[in-house]
């Protein structure tokens, strides 16, 4: 009994060690983003001016809106294409379709950005929006692949041979078959590469070019020059962004039971 | 073997190779296309590559304003990425770059500059006779120096004033145990910071410590690795700084004095004068004049010169210091801002200027690259 | 031939259909990933300076700066890979045995949810709670912890900190999953047993584990070999990691010859290393299992999945 005891006590001491642990920074910058002063001591009394600053200011909006702009873009491409690869291998079987998508995932990120700067120096297109697309499509494709194969393979197979076999044609299985059962897989890779994209440091750090500047470039590079406190406000709004993002889709119950098999 | 092939086409001729022929060309649109787009488009812009506290964005808007050209910036962080910048696109894709001299004089030689139209430029006149020198062998054809900056040593008064000294050798941040030897109070939790990370700039002081002017002395590999050695021994006590975040920050709380540019220290003495202070080092120190250079693949020529011309008027310059604390180089504006009382310790004076040294290294920036390479992967004391 | 376009795309769809739906990404990949890092790799046979195909460039990557820098990444990445087991290993336990089944999905969201933030930021928000005249160190100097002259930044161990603080949900998630699927009869049998908690652990929970174990401990390692934002911004700047490298040889030097060798050479390290461990690992069991009795399913090592 007293094991049982202590061993209750001390799991329940290391999540709480857990929870200060991860939280203690999101929570000092979300707290000092609200701070009257300057000084990142002491607190000064409640204001929004650095949110002011930060909405006011045309580069931090711009590095926002381009941020959120290549993950839009990149969600979207890496989610239909990855679904289109998978549910195609059900019909076109070559030994290597589905392998050639490990690289993305076993390889440092580095290596990804180095290739896209070099593809793209070698095919002289200059770098910007594109390559930055391509490149977290790119990552995209690493988490999405593998999550919609065993998403795929849960599914049973002879639900596609029984609608084909009345009749419908592959498009229509698809539209009104596989899709509907695969929504909830869809809705959580869909959300896990769009905050893939937005976290991304190494490829917007290779490939971002002239004039389009993202948020991990501008923080890299401002951070050099001077601490703004209006960098608090811009990261706890991201923060505020991705709970928003996980409250709706835990309230709207569409991923339960994403982690585990309950 | 060939039937096999000619087998494999005949069953995938049609249709399969059409659908990834579509295909294709649907990718080659997309990636080429906004390319061709905008050279369809000619637009009046300008896109220039500099450092991001070297010319301020208020100072575009006001060139924009005034010329009615765009102007579009790419910001850099060190020299070397300007010169990569420009190998790697050959030139193309930029109009104006401010590299350092030693930066502009390899891409002179590599033939990634176009000379510049003197007759186009007004306002050249007046230039300190220091950066007109033939070091680099840059002339005046290639490159034209706007504004430079130098390393000094940015200290905290109050620490000093304690122990009743200031820093105003190299000695202070290569060997503080001869410089404060009869201090063993400073020497204790002593630690300095090295706001860049220029290594080419940080080996260039380190071989002015030991040996003084003479740089070409570096090309011997046993005066290198004695350079290499300074720094290796000082590095528990060696911050970089690299997250600059604040200047204040670190001169109040972290070190008591730091070397590096002194347009970073100028903020600081201006608002609190007595609490910082800077001093120019009593070795000489190493300066950097930034250029103005234009590409040779360069396509707006013309806006390239307005922007040189709109840049080098007394008013700009001064501007420049305002904002950003590269010192302007004309003579004449020198003399102006010694007079004000708030920068007077900021701008060096003539015998003080006799002893800077250029810092013209004789090595490629591959050796260079190696050199710090070799103070980066020594080993410390333990925890550090 | 509108009509004959409008057949075809018809056609393709009902005979090619797999094909058709594949097309895209594959292309996509093979075009952007897999022929230019066969491209780059057919680059780093090759020198800037000389002609023909050498090896020149992965002699350098042996030289003595350059392979310190690597072996720094090295001993990041197992040091951040061992930090993260040693703190995910508890706390997937914790939330398997601990918490309410219904609560389970929420409390692991919302413990990932501070990695869904920007990378760099988190490196900041980091920063800015160790800074000298922030509120932690305040604290932490006030109740006598700390003496004055030293800082909570610029040191190794808080490196190591903020590097399981980014990378730790790539740990928790496989171990987690494993946990998850034990089923909890053989718990009950195995206490109904006699066995002590600890022992349960030993012998039941930890074999059933060592899948999810070896497969964060692979991703981990992985990920943060390439890291060097990190030390750079938190941990001060004085070392070289495998990541500078590259970062110099393509951005600074614009030597893509040699910066594809480094990157190639990085890449064969890291994995060789990790297939040593493995390796070493089993016969450390094999050995051992002759003086302590082992679990068969820890014996065995198997990580395949």
């Amino acid at each position: 009994m007293i094991e049982k005891q202590f061993w209750r006590w001390s799991a329940w001491l290391w999540f709480a060690f857990t929870i200060v642990f991860v939280y203690a920074p999101v929570v000092a910058m979300v707290v000092f983003s609200f701070n009257q002063g300057q000084s990142f001591g002491g607190w000064e009394g409640f204001s929004c001016k650095w949110y002011q600053q930060f909405l006011g200011s045309e580069d931090m909006v711009h590095a926002l809106s381009g941020s959120l702009l290549v993950g839009c873009l990149a969600t979207f491409f890496s989610v239909i294409l990855s679904l289109l690869v998978v549910v195609a291998s059900k019909w076109w079987r070559p030994w290597w379709l589905l392998e050639i998508f490990m690289v993305n995932f076993v390889v440092p990120e580095i290596f990804v950005a180095v290739v896209i700067l070099n593809i793209f120096v070698f095919l002289k297109i200059q770098m910007g929006l594109i390559s930055l697309v391509v490149g977290h499509t790119l990552l995209g494709f690493g988490t999405a692949v593998p999550l919609f194969r065993t998403a795929f393979s849960e599914l049973q197979h002879a639900l596609l041979d029984a609608s084909l076999d009345l009749g419908a044609t592959y498009l229509q299985t698809l539209r009104y078959v596989i899709l509907p059962i695969l929504k909830p897989s869809i809705i959580y890779v869909a959300f896990l590469i769009f905050s893939l994209s937005m976290d991304d440091f190494f490829i917007n750090f290779f490939c971002s070019g002239v004039g389009f500047p993202t948020v991990s470039t501008y923080v890299y590079t401002t951070i050099r020059a001077y601490v703004d406190p209006s960098l608090n406000a811009l990261s706890s709004s991201l923060f505020f962004l991705s709970l928003a993002l996980v409250l709706l889709l835990t309230l709207s119950q569409s991923i339960d039971g994403i982690f585990s098999d309950d | 073997m060939i039937k096999k092939i000619v087998r494999f086409w005949e069953r995938f001729a049609t249709l399969r190779s059409l659908i990834l022929a579509v295909y294709i060309g649907i990718f080659l649109l997309v990636l080429y296309g906004p390319k061709i787009y905008r050279a369809l488009q000619y637009k009046n812009e300008l896109n220039i590559c500099t450092f991001a506290d070297l010319i301020d964005t208020e100072l575009i808007e006001r060139f924009e304003k005034a010329t009615g050209i765009k102007v579009n910036c790419k910001y850099c962080e060190l020299d070397p990425e300007m010169w990569a910048q420009l190998k790697i696109t050959g030139g193309g894709g930029l109009d104006l770059v401010t590299p350092a001299d030693f930066v502009a004089s390899r891409l002179k030689q590599a033939g990634l500059l176009q000379k510049i139209n003197k007759s186009a430029l007004r306002q050249l006149a007046g230039c300190h006779p220091i950066f007109l020198r033939k070091d680099f062998d840059t002339g005046l054809d290639y490159c034209v120096p706007f504004a430079w900056n130098y390393y000094s040593l940015g200290y905290n008064k109050e620490f000093f004033a304690k122990h009743q000294t200031i820093p105003d050798s190299l000695q202070a941040i290569f060997e503080p145990q001869k410089a404060f030897a009869d201090k063993p109070a400073l020497l204790k939790d002593y630690k300095f910071a090295v706001f860049e990370d220029n290594p080419h700039e940080l080996i260039a002081m380190g071989c002015l410590y030991l040996l003084g002017n003479d740089m070409q002395q570096l090309a011997n590999q046993k005066v290198c690795d004695k350079v290499i050695k300074l720094f290796v021994n000082h590095k528990h006590t060696y911050l970089y700084a690299y997250v600059a975040a604040n200047m204040r920050y670190y001169l109040t709380s972290v070190v008591p004095v730091a070397l590096s540019f002194v347009s970073q220290f100028k903020d600081l003495i201006e608002e609190q004068p007595e609490l910082f202070g800077t001093q120019v080092p009593k070795e000489g120190t190493v300066f950097v004049p930034q250029n103005f250079c234009i590409p040779f693949g360069a396509k707006n020529v013309a806006a390239a010169h307005k922007f040189i011309d709109f840049f080098l008027t007394n008013e700009m310059l001064l501007e420049v210091f305002y904002t950003g604390g590269y010192l302007p180089v004309k003579t004449a504006l020198l003399e102006q801002l010694r007079e004000e009382i708030a920068f007077s310790s900021l701008i060096p004076n003539e015998k003080e200027m006799q002893q800077f040294c250029a810092g013209a290294l004789p090595l490629t920036l591959k050796q260079v690259e190696q050199t710090w390479l070799a103070v980066k992967t020594a080993k410390t004391k333990v925890g550090h | 031939m509108v009509q004959y376009v409008v057949y075809l795309v018809k056609k393709s769809f009902k005979q090619e259909f797999g094909f058709v739906l594949a097309m895209p990404a594959v292309i996509w990949q093979i075009c952007f990933l897999l022929l230019p890092a066969l491209v780059l790799f057919w680059r780093s046979l090759f020198t800037i300076d000389s002609w023909g195909v050498t090896l020149a460039n992965y002699v350098s990557c042996t030289g003595a700066t350059y392979a310190a820098a690597i072996y720094n990444s090295l001993v990041l990445a197992y040091l951040t890979a061992l930090a993260c087991l040693l703190f995910c290993l508890p706390l997937a336990l914790v939330i398997n045995f601990h918490i309410k089944r219904e609560l389970r999905t929420a409390v692991l969201l919302f413990l990932m949810m501070p990695s869904w933030t920007n990378f760099i930021i988190r490196i900041y928000s980091w920063f800015f709670l160790l800074r000298n005249d922030g509120m932690l160190f305040r604290i932490l100097q006030g109740l006598g912890l700390l003496n004055a002259g030293s800082s909570l930044l610029a040191n190794q161990v808080v490196t190591i900190v903020v590097m399981v603080y980014c990378y730790f949900p790539y740990m928790l998630l496989p171990i987690y999953n494993c946990i998850s699927n034990i089923n909890p009869r053989i718990l009950e049998a195995s206490g109904d047993l006699g066995a002590s908690s600890w022992q349960t652990f030993w012998r039941v929970i930890l074999p059933l584990s060592i899948k999810g174990i070896g497969s964060g401990w692979l991703v981990v390692t992985l990920v943060s070999f390439g890291e060097f934002a990190v030390p750079e911004l938190i941990g001060g700047g004085k070392y070289a990691y495998w990541g500078n490298l590259v970062v110099n040889n393509f951005l600074l030097l614009s030597d893509y010859n040699a910066g594809s060798a480094v990157i190639f050479f990085g890449i064969l390290v890291i994995l060789a290393s990790l297939l040593l461990i493995y390796a070493a690992l089993k016969l450390l069991l094999l050995v051992l299992s002759h003086f302590v009795t082992i679990p068969q399913k820890l014996l065995r090592l198997n990580f395949a999945d």
